[in-house]
This record gives structure tokens, sequence and C-alpha cells, in this order.
């Protein structure tokens, strides 16, 4: 079979990935298998295997420049390298420090997704507060559409004090 | 009174749903890095959100025996590694016996609720509840990308994980449920044994949950999850029907000499107390059997659990001396019903 990247080579490894329920099968060449692996992190690494985790955390390799492991945490002071080996965060602030170094892992345990589940009471207000400025720029550019001003301006100044909130 | 000591949806199918939210504070390292002074904070501000609250008690675990720990998870009311725990840790509970939260777990907060038979949406609002008191009061790690932020990258997003134990024993009997096992991932679902990650499925016990946290809104993780179940739940009543239809004599033999023998031994250890649970839950479900309740049942194999039966003696014992209680408590019990 040949590889389903580069269609010249004879694929050597085989690979399924669910995420969210979707099926994607690779068959990839040597080669083409060590390029994706570069970009994305370990194809061996199972996201639901428990103390396997410390192998999900992608980017941390023998290969890694030192100097990019030794950042540390601003909150607890943990280095991208002691989180790879735990498999798990050092803190919360750990997602913001490492927020690049997290993405492959991240990525690969949840897809690209983004969390659309409940927020504590102050995002939540802020979310609500963006639907409805999302809802109110839609009704303004209609209104300017049909060159209906005032109620335009009315829109206008309906979305300034919500975002000045 | 205890989910188990209570009436239920679908109990034939169905023993327990247990609702999980992961929450952490901010300005709180997790453990390891969570030093004793951190993790008595936060338990104390904890306990101070639920001072003001009706109807929630808070237990110190620091004054929890050992045995009683272990009760506590052979009841599904806290998880192995929590009773584990040597670091200040904190429990506290609702009135109703349907919260459970434990404090200073793996995330700083595993708020649970919990209900007998299956019931998903019952142990989310109670669960919930208990969240919405926490978050009015304390500042919850939170990323408008990622969600709640857990110790965990996989439970990340919602937090939320549904557990709901089957009680599957004609697909256990048929090997079908391993097939089932193998299409799971497909679905984002995942199955355990009966205590949880890497155990066995005693007594025809599995739990199934959901294994995606992040990219779901809670009620599609709830529906998804309540989809897959009822599918299996299904095909496990049909495989009943099958097995009652072709060996008909065969079950009501087997179930009959289970009951008898839990009514009549003088030694039992909990893998042959598992085994004729299994058998006499069955024949309830199949109609052969109407001597004892789901309930009743339940209540039974919990009660003879190892920490939960020494509980009840109040005093240690040796592992033969709790076969013999074990086998006590079961004759009294049944011969009571009978």
């Amino acid at each position: 079979m040949k590889c389903t990247r580069c269609h010249a080579k004879e694929a050597t490894v085989f690979y399924r990935e669910i995420i969210n329920g979707k099926e994607t099968k690779y068959a990839l060449c040597n080669d083409c298998a060590n390029e994706v692996e570069k970009e994305n992190g370990s194809f061996f690494a199972d996201p639901l295997g428990g103390n396997l985790l410390g192998s999900l955390f992608a980017g941390v390799t023998p290969k890694m420049p030192q100097k990019k492991a030794e950042k540390k945490c601003t909150l607890c002071g943990a280095t991208f390298r002691q989180l790879a080996e735990n498999g798990k965060v050092g803190c919360p602030a750990c997602y913001t420090s490492f927020r690049e170094e997290l993405a492959p892992t991240l990525k690969r345990l949840h897809g690209a997704a983004v969390h659309r589940g409940r927020a504590p009471e102050k995002f939540q207000a802020k979310r609500t507060a963006m639907e409805k400025i999302a809802a109110l720029e839609g009704a303004l550019k209609k209104a300017i559409e049909s060159e209906e001003y005032e109620e335009a301006a009315k829109l206008r100044d309906q979305i300034r004090d919500l975002r000045a909130q | 009174m205890y989910w188990y000591e209570t009436e239920g949806t679908d109990r034939d199918v169905f023993v327990s749903t247990r609702v999980r939210l992961a929450r952490n504070l901010v300005d709180y390292p997790f453990d390891p890095r969570l030093d004793e002074t951190g993790a008595k904070e936060i338990i104390e501000k904890i306990r101070t959100v639920f001072a003001t609250e009706q109807g929630y008690t808070f237990t110190d675990f620091t004054g929890v025996t050992e045995n009683e720990k272990l009760s506590l998870v052979e009841k599904h009311l806290v998880s192995p590694e929590f009773a584990r725990k040597k670091t200040p840790c904190a429990m506290i509970e609702n009135n109703e016996q349907q919260v459970y939260i434990m404090v200073c777990e793996e995330d700083h907060l595993r708020i649970q609720g919990i209900r007998s038979g299956f019931d998903p949406r019952g142990a989310m609002d109670a669960a919930l509840k208990a969240d919405a008191a926490i978050d009015a009061k304390l500042h919850i790690a939170f990323d408008e990308e990622l969600g709640y932020l857990t110790h965990c990258p996989t439970n990340l997003g919602t937090g939320l994980r549904i557990s709901v134990m089957m009680f599957l024993p004609a697909l256990t009997a048929t090997g079908r449920i391993k097939s089932i096992q193998g299409q799971l991932s497909k679905i984002g679902l995942t199955v355990r044994g009966t205590t949880g990650e890497g155990s066995a499925a005693k007594g025809c016990l599995y739990q199934f949950s959901n294994s995606v946290t992040q990219g779901v809104t809670e009620e599609e993780i709830l529906n998804n999850l309540q989809q897959a179940v009822g599918t299996i739940a299904q095909a496990e009543r049909e495989t009943r029907q099958q097995l009652l239809e072709n060996n008909a004599d065969l079950l009501k033999d087997r179930v009959m000499r289970a009951l008898g023998t839990m009514g009549s031994a003088y030694m039992m250890d909990t893998e042959e107390l598992y085994r004729l649970y299994a058998d006499v839950r069955m024949g309830v479900a199949m109609g052969i059997c109407d001597t004892v309740t789901y309930t009743q049942l339940d209540t039974l194999l919990i009660h003879c659990m190892p920490a939960t039966l020494t509980a009840r003696a109040g005093e240690s014992l040796s592992a033969s001396q709790r076969d013999k209680l074990r086998a006590e408590h079961l004759r009294t019990s049944i011969q009571k019903l009978c």
C-alpha cells in the first residue's frame, strides 16, 4: 500500500485516530511518519492510558532544547519537562504558562475542540453579553443597509454600553 | 438514606448513576506541589462555603479511620485514591446523601451526585447545585477556550464524568459484552470494572462513562451516554429473554440454588457472594424469584463488603471471621425475607 501522504513510497506506519467519535485512518511511509510526528508529537501515545499520560506531552523529547524546557510556570514553578514526566500539570496557571507547549497534547486528546459547556457565573455573564453584542451588530448592519439611521444609532449606543460593561 | 437503599429507575439493568464535576481553585497548585498549608487553606475555604449552605455536613478526613474510609469506597461514595490519601483532605455530603464532595483529591474539588438506578439528570442537578454554591463564593480555575482547568488534561473542559453502573449477566454469559466493549471508543465511552479504573467486573457489574469532556456541552455528554447505555440495556434485556426461552429450567435451578446458598451458608467469601448476587439479581430481573428486591440485594452486597462488614462489627476481624459474619448476616437477612 502506498503512503497516503506522499503517494510515492510504501506505507509502513498504520495509525487509527478517534477524536470525538470521528475516526481517521493513516497509512504513512517512514519519512512522512517522522515528519508528522515532528509536527504533532508521537503517534503511539495512549490518551486514556492512565500513567502513560507522561508520553502524551508532545514536544518534550530528549532532543528538545534544554533552554525551552526550563521555562517555569508563573505560579507553581514547574517546568514543562516536569509536567511531561508526571503526565499532569502542576497548577491551573500551567495551562497559561505552557499554552503553546501543551497545544499539541490537548489537540490529540480533545481534537481542536474549544470549550462549549458551562462556565463560572462571571464568565457566563460575559459570554451572554458577547452573544448579545453579536446579535446587535447583525441588526446594526441591517439597519445601515436599509438606511434606518435613527435605529442604527440606537443599536450603536446599545453595543457601546454593553462593551463598556 | 444511601443511594443503594432507595428505589430507582430501571433497576433491572441499572444499579446506580454518578455524576462527577472536577473543579479547582485558582492560586493553588495541584498535588504533589500542594503543601499541607495550602491543602488546609482549601479545606477551610470549602468548609466556610458550606457552613452557610443548608443541608450539608463537613467531615475532616484526618479523623476518619482507615476502615471507615474503605467502607466509603465500598459504598462508591469516595474514590480508592481519595481513601489512600495521607495528606489533608475532607468530605462534604448533603443530608439527602446524594451529593459527596471530595476536597483535595486529584483535583481540589470532585463534586459528585449519586442516585440509585438510571438518573443522570437527577445526579447532575444535585452536583450542579453544590457547584453553584462554590462558584458564588470562590474563584474557580477556568479558561474561556479550555473550559474548567483540571489536574489531568483528560478532564479539561466540562470536567464532567457521568458513570453508570450496569448489571449485565446475560451479555456476560453469552460473551456479547466483549464486542460491546470493543465498540465503545467509537462513541466516546469507556468501561471499567466494579470499583473503577483497572478493576474486574465482579458480580456482572460494569461502569460505563463518557471519555470526552471538552468541545461538547454537558447536555450533549448526557444525551450521548443516555443513548449508548439505553442500547446496551436493550441488548441485555433481549439476551435475557433468549436465555430464559432456551434454558428456563436450568436458569431457575441456578437462581434458586444461589438464593438457597445465601440463606443457609455458614462461611462465605466476597468472590462467592458476587457470584450468588449476580445469579439471584438475574433471577429477580427475569421474574424467577420475587423473594428479594433489587434494593435489598444491592444493600446486602454493600453491607457484606469487607470494610463495611468490619465497621458493622465494631472491631477488627480476620478474613475467616469476616467470612463467618458475612454468611451469618446473609442467612438472617434472607431467612427474614422468605
